[in-house]
């Protein structure tokens, strides 16, 4: 098959990190290939992106520079986000796991739906032939077990088959129910994690539309949307199967190698789109967590169990003390206790107290003046709260820190100020 | 098997096939198809420009006669068993995203409970891997909760955008004024991940402006008569027209990331990139007149780290909030 790229781009960090700069940037320019791939060429990749993302994708020349780049043309009405999820679509497929795939479903539909096949039955029933060739029995029963481990065939034991029907599930649902269905798969395909399971069953679906005569076009928009999350639902998955079976992992993350590390929980910070996940540190007498960045862990491994290292995973509850310990009193929820709260008062315009709630829902306001109230806060770091308090400049204000934070930002407003011409007085 | 063993990746999960099925389920008894014919069909479900798609589309025909899957006459080819449509069956991946999302409180937006109860039922068997206890959401607005009336609206509004129905409704602003509106164009429902609330995007044909109304102050609506599709697609062009003419500009320093994190916050909007120094970017982003003031207040987020160039009218309002009454000095 002439199908070529995902693979390549999606299991190598400079493909990654190309598909990256196409949609956080917008472009993919010379030096970002010189960066990247160590070469100028910035249109090496060019065929399979275009046949990624067809008119999304263009060559333009950029201003300042004059550099050539690819550039990825898109717009919020058009839901950029199913797009860069359409690349899990693009795998590379061989013709023979193409044909055994198509002659397996086919071989299921209609009488033998409800039988069980061993897989000798099956390879006697559906000779697959690949460039006129058969298909050797050990490869087929390779074949067979690997779709069975996808859960598009059910192994009843002893080798034997059974194909896992779609209908079983959804045969009862009319078609507005199935409309309906879709309807909240496409939506939840964008904001519930990890969207790559969202988007390859938004495809099944589409085939039991089409066979239902039912047309579906998107009635959603999504704002907000942090579109690089996608391209680390791999790790994301992988970590959700430890968490759920209770496994260790070990893994490389800023050029270090973690082990026995116990995941707990995963912490999406929707406000800049960064993933982490808290893990507890086994097997050094004393369990303390630690938040890794899932952007920046480069593998994770499931680790086996080994008789010379005989971990003892602790509580779910245990460790959700430890998480609750370290993180209850962070403003993002992403940055732990160090050593001591810092301290600070806000002081913000009445109207604005919906916000200060949000934040803070158990602080007890203070009149300030006519026009504003106050509240005394403690954090696990004043600095995490700056994006925050720039945004809302004007409407709240820090004060009274316990550390330099306040004064930082009195001194960050006066340069604010000057590289908009603004006179200081 | 593990489910630590299964990889989320799945090479069976590939839109040629999708769409290689999806036109073998088309065909009718004794209808025929030619080669071409077959590449067209397939190329309306995958992109029309894929460079790659008609030497893999024979390939495949050529594969799925060998194998009986399709038999060839004369050039034109035939379902073998054209009686069944062939489904793709779910994997296990999907089936837990789908126990998972029929758990969340979006369900019932869309489907009644005995609908979701009844699917959950036949998932039985599938395990119980609760994203909703392992995933923790920071930076967000508390969840929704939607009631009777609001689940009746919202499946109403659905139908008026999938049918593409104009309605009247009424809806209260923010200073608590009721305001009917008449004979208005939905064009989508918007979902925002960070205030988790639903807004309907439409269309007001007698302003010729877009705009957005909370659909939890949303109340009355009744659906009118379809619009024709020329007409919708007027209202699209014109809503198109409706994007800035001039992008905002600006220079990011990367101080604390900066420069991943802005791209990161604004990976959903148009624009172009270029670096202009190691530490420095410039950015041009495109965007919609309704969307200004949140781009503003994004932008504001990263202080000094970030300067707007252009246009004029965004470097003032930057300019106001600078100088805005700075409070209790």
């Amino acid at each position: 098959m002439p199908e070529k790229g995902r693979n390549i781009m999606l299991t190598n960090d400079t493909g990654i990190s190309i598909i990256k700069r196409l949609f956080y940037y917008g472009c993919y320019s010379e030096k970002d290939a010189l960066e990247l791939e160590g070469l100028k060429r910035f249109d090496r990749y060019k065929n399979f992106l275009q046949y990624a993302f067809g008119d999304h994708l263009e060559e333009i020349t950029l201003e300042t520079s004059g550099e050539k780049a690819l550039h990825f043309r898109t717009d919020e009405f058009e839901m950029p986000f199913n797009i860069l999820l359409d690349i899990y679509t693009m795998t590379n497929i061989s013709s023979t796991e193409f044909i055994l795939f198509l002659k397996l479903m086919n071989f299921f539909t209609g009488k033998n739906q409800k039988k069980q096949f061993t897989s000798v039955q099956i390879y006697t029933n559906i000779d697959v032939i690949n460039s006129g060739k058969y298909v050797s029995d050990r490869t087929f029963q390779r074949k067979l077990q690997e779709l069975a481990d996808y859960g598009y065939l059910t192994s009843e034991g002893k080798g034997k088959f059974l194909y896992s029907k779609p209908e079983s599930i959804l045969n009862a649902l009319d078609e507005s129910s199935i409309y309906r269905l879709t309807a909240l798969t496409d939506f939840c395909r964008n904001i519930y994690h990890p969207a790559v399971c969202g988007h390859y069953l938004m495809d099944t679906l589409s085939v039991i539309n089409q066979q239902k005569s039912i047309s579906y076009d998107t009635l959603f928009l999504c704002k907000h949307l942090h579109m690089g999350q996608v391209l680390e639902d791999e790790k994301l998955w992988k970590l959700l199967t430890a968490i759920h079976e209770k496994k260790t992992i070990s893994l490389h993350y800023k050029g270090i190698l973690y082990q026995h590390l116990q995941p707990h929980k995963i912490i999406i910070n929707e406000t800049d789109g960064r993933r982490y996940v808290f893990c507890i540190i086994l097997g050094n007498g004393r369990n303390g967590g630690i938040l890794y960045r899932l952007g920046n862990i480069l593998e994770i491994t499931i680790e086996k169990k080994k008789k010379e290292i005989p971990l003892t995973l602790i509580a779910e509850e245990e460790a959700d003390r430890i998480y609750h310990d370290l993180f209850d009193k962070s403003f993002t929820g992403t940055c732990s206790l160090k050593k001591k709260l810092q301290t600070g008062t806000l002081i913000y315009k009445k109207n604005f107290y919906y916000e200060i709630q949000k934040h803070f829902p158990e602080a007890t306001p203070e009149p300030e003046d006519e026009l504003h109230d106050k509240i005394h806060i403690e954090v696990n770091s004043l600095t995490e709260m700056k994006p925050w308090l720039r945004k809302n400049l004007g409407k709240v204000r820090l004060t009274n820190t316990s550390d330099s934070t306040a004064e930082e930002l009195e001194q960050e407003l006066k340069e604010w100020r000057a590289m908009y011409g603004i006179d200081g007085n | 098997m593990a489910l630590t063993e299964t990889e989320l990746m799945n090479q069976y999960h590939n839109r040629h096939l999708t769409a290689f099925i999806i036109v073998l389920n088309s065909l009718k008894a004794n209808e025929s198809i030619s080669c071409y014919g077959m590449i067209d069909r397939i190329k309306k479900i995958v992109t029309e420009d894929s460079p790659y798609s008609d030497e893999m589309i024979n390939s495949l025909i050529e594969e799925a006669c060998k194998n009986n899957i399709l038999v060839e006459e004369r050039k034109k080819y035939f379902r073998k068993i054209p009686e069944e449509s062939i489904l793709l069956p779910m994997t296990l991946q999907e089936k837990i995203y789908l126990k998972n999302i029929l758990k969340s409180p979006y369900a019932l937006l869309f489907l009644d409970l005995p609908v979701i109860q009844e699917i959950l039922q036949k998932l039985s068997d599938v395990p119980e891997m609760d994203f909703s206890r392992m995933i923790d959401f920071t930076g967000v607005s508390k969840e929704l909760e939607f009631d009777e009336a609001y689940i009746k609206n919202f499946r109403l509004l659905m139908q008026a955008v999938q049918e593409h129905r104009k309605i009247n409704f009424v809806n209260v602003d923010a200073q608590g004024n009721e305001i009917l509106n008449k004979e208005r164009i939905p064009f989508k429902i918007e979902y925002s991940v960070i205030m988790r609330c639903f807004w309907l995007s439409l269309w007001n044909q007698t302003g010729k402006r877009p705009f957005k109304a909370n659909i939890s102050r949303i109340s009355d609506i009744q659906l009118l008569d379809k619009i024709s599709d020329e007409e919708y697609q007027t209202v699209m062009n014109m809503m198109e027209q409706k994007k800035e003419l001039h992008p905002i500009v600006m220079i990011i320093t990367d101080r604390n990331s900066a420069i991943e994190r802005i791209n990161l916050m604004f990976s959903m909007y148009h624009k172009k990139t270029e670096r202009i120094a190691d530490d420095k970017i410039k950015i041009s982003l495109s965007y919609y007149n309704f969307d200004e003031n949140e781009i503003i207040d994004g932008i504001m987020s990263f202080g000094t780290a970030v300067q707007v160039l252009a246009p004029e009218r965004v470097v003032e309002k930057i300019k106001e909030k600078l100088t805005a009454e700075i409070i209790v000095q």
